[in-house]
């Protein structure tokens, strides 16, 4: 059976002003895959992703959403978007944890309506399901950095997403609620259907859960096939990079292994 | 019953007083949430402008204040996209010719100062038949658009990117948002004062922030404590005999201080 193709970006290149961001970039993303969106800081995988769901529009290049062209393409709800979690919830605003999931259900209503009956039944399935029944009426600015992650998941999934797009989500969570994470995303993305798009530059842990990894630095580069490959990776992130590796108690060793990117300004 | 509510003049102050509380402390979540908080301040000196050329020209000033307020929010917007300012450069700009011509206008005409005072600082005595019925329509338009988009609303004010990124209409309804400020400043300007419209818009929602344990909740305690003010303001205005919009932003500041020691006494009372 042939996959279906959700996604596709054809020969897009983007510009802030005259900085080219993205070169010229191709892809497709199938159903039900799980990817992982690599690249060191400055790479443009915001700007990508900010593509993808709409926010920017590629000055070169087109976008297709389910088959139809990013301007004609109107269920917007059909894509969840998880934003950095920093850039969000570090104010004093007041909304509980049930009002920000809830959120995610009122582009699939529309304007002037009110929720119905079915879209509070799928909100609290939705709260019950990423356990956070407890927290339901604390103000999010209350909660530790991976329980506000996951308000954001469940925001996000509140919309019944096919496609999942995911800005550094672990930024600031610590490695116990990360792993968690990860396995809560793998069970959206196995047992929910749910095609994901992870952007990450937490390379290691990236690598033990997705389907297949896209690397963008300005262009679409081949991504290695063990990601300890140095030398590949080399080609990706240029020069100067080191790789850390920190050493964790996993389970399984290569679960335990957590690899970051540092760039650094001089040349070697 | 009570002697003050005999009089035409404080039935109208109180009934457009509650409406005024209520849509002031309304519009004012979202504003304080979107950080947009002195927009409302902008607008009514930018309506004060329009006030002037309606008492000069003799046409119904409610009307010209409301017309120089509107077109401002079409020119904010055009200036933040067309000229590339910030948005808070673009109310300036505005802020700044609405107060301009207002100057100009009353120094060449001082004969109604008087009237200009009751506009500036609020009065209970300006407020005509015609005047409550501009009000009461215009306020509920208001509070029922705001009601029908409060979901959106609180989307955007909460994340605006994500609200955009699922397809919510974020500059329309940015648009109508301004359109509805600048509304509420209008129909607030004789009852408060288009000096102190936008303290009836902050303080409330300053002051339910210290408590409130979510968004709509927040929303409804504001609402509580700006109605309470005014019409404690609007009594005390007329034993007193002081300006209204004076008297009822110094009762929204008490609850607002009163808050404030409450929840610090509150939280030193959780830690021991």
């Amino acid at each position: 059976m042939k996959k279906e193709i959700i996604f596709q970006a054809k020969n897009v290149s983007f510009s802030y002003n005259n900085d080219l961001v993205i070169d010229d970039v191709s892809f497709e993303i199938y159903k039900g895959e799980f990817i992982g969106v690599i690249g060191p800081n400055g790479s443009g995988k915001t700007t990508l992703l900010k593509i993808m769901l709409g926010l920017l529009k590629p000055r070169v290049g087109s976008i297709q959403l389910f088959g139809e062209e990013s301007s004609e393409f109107k269920d917007w709800h059909k894509i969840g978007y998880v934003p950095q979690r920093l850039a969000v919830a570090d104010s004093s605003f007041p909304a509980t944890v049930e009002e920000v999931v809830s959120m995610g259900r009122f582009s699939k209503v529309g304007l002037f309506s009110r929720l119905s009956d079915k879209d509070r039944a799928i909100i609290k399935n939705t709260i019950d399901f990423f356990e956070l029944t407890a927290l339901k009426d604390k103000r999010i600015s209350e909660l530790s950095g991976g329980q506000q992650q996951k308000v954001f998941i469940a925001r996000a999934m509140a919309s019944e997403p096919l496609l999942l797009l995911l800005d550094e989500p672990t930024t600031g969570v610590d490695v116990f609620a990360e792993k968690m994470f990860y396995e809560t995303l793998s069970k959206i993305n196995k047992k929910h259907k749910v095609t994901l798009v992870l952007v990450s530059h937490d390379i290691g842990m990236v690598t033990s859960y997705v389907s297949r990894l896209i690397c963008i630095n300005r262009k679409l580069m081949t991504c290695p096939a063990h990601l300890h490959d140095v030398n590949q990776l080399r080609d990706i992130y240029g020069e100067s990079f080191k790789l850390v590796e920190h050493e964790h108690k996993g389970k399984h060793a290569h679960e335990g292994i957590h690899s970051h990117f540092e760039k650094h300004g001089g040349k070697k | 019953m009570i002697d003050i509510l005999q009089y035409g003049f404080m039935q109208r102050s109180f009934l457009a007083g509650i409406l005024i509380a209520i849509l002031c402390s309304v519009i004012g979540n979202f504003l304080v949430m979107r950080r947009l908080a002195l927009i409302g301040d902008g607008l009514a000196h930018i309506a004060f402008g329009g006030l002037t050329i309606g008492l000069v020209t003799k046409v119904y000033p409610l009307a010209t204040a409301l017309l120089a307020a509107i077109f401002s929010v079409i020119a904010i917007n055009e200036l933040k996209s067309r000229a590339k300012l910030y948005g808070d450069t673009a109310i300036g700009v505005l802020f700044s010719a609405g107060l301009s011509v207002g100057a100009v206008i009353l120094s060449m005409n001082k004969g109604f100062n008087i009237d200009i005072f009751s506009y500036l600082f609020g009065s209970l005595i300006t407020v005509t038949n015609e005047d409550i019925f501009t009000i009461l329509i215009l306020g509920i338009v208001v509070l029922a658009v705001i009601g029908l988009l409060y979901k959106e609303l609180l989307f955007i004010s909460f994340d605006e990117e994500s609200a955009k990124a699922s397809g919510i209409p974020v500059k329309v309804l940015d648009i109508v948002l301004l359109t509805a400020t600048a509304i509420t400043v209008v129909v607030s300007m004789q009852v408060v004062g288009i000096l102190l419209v936008s303290s009836l818009i902050i303080i409330p929602t300053a002051s339910a922030l210290q408590f409130a344990k979510g968004f709509k909740k927040t929303l409804v305690y504001s609402v509580i404590i700006s109605v309470i003010s005014v019409i404690a303001g609007l009594f005390l205005a007329f034993y007193l005999d002081i300006a209204a919009g004076g008297i009822i932003v110094l009762t929204t500041i008490i609850f607002f201080i009163f808050a404030v020691l409450l929840k610090k006494f509150f939280v030193s009372l959780k830690r021991e």
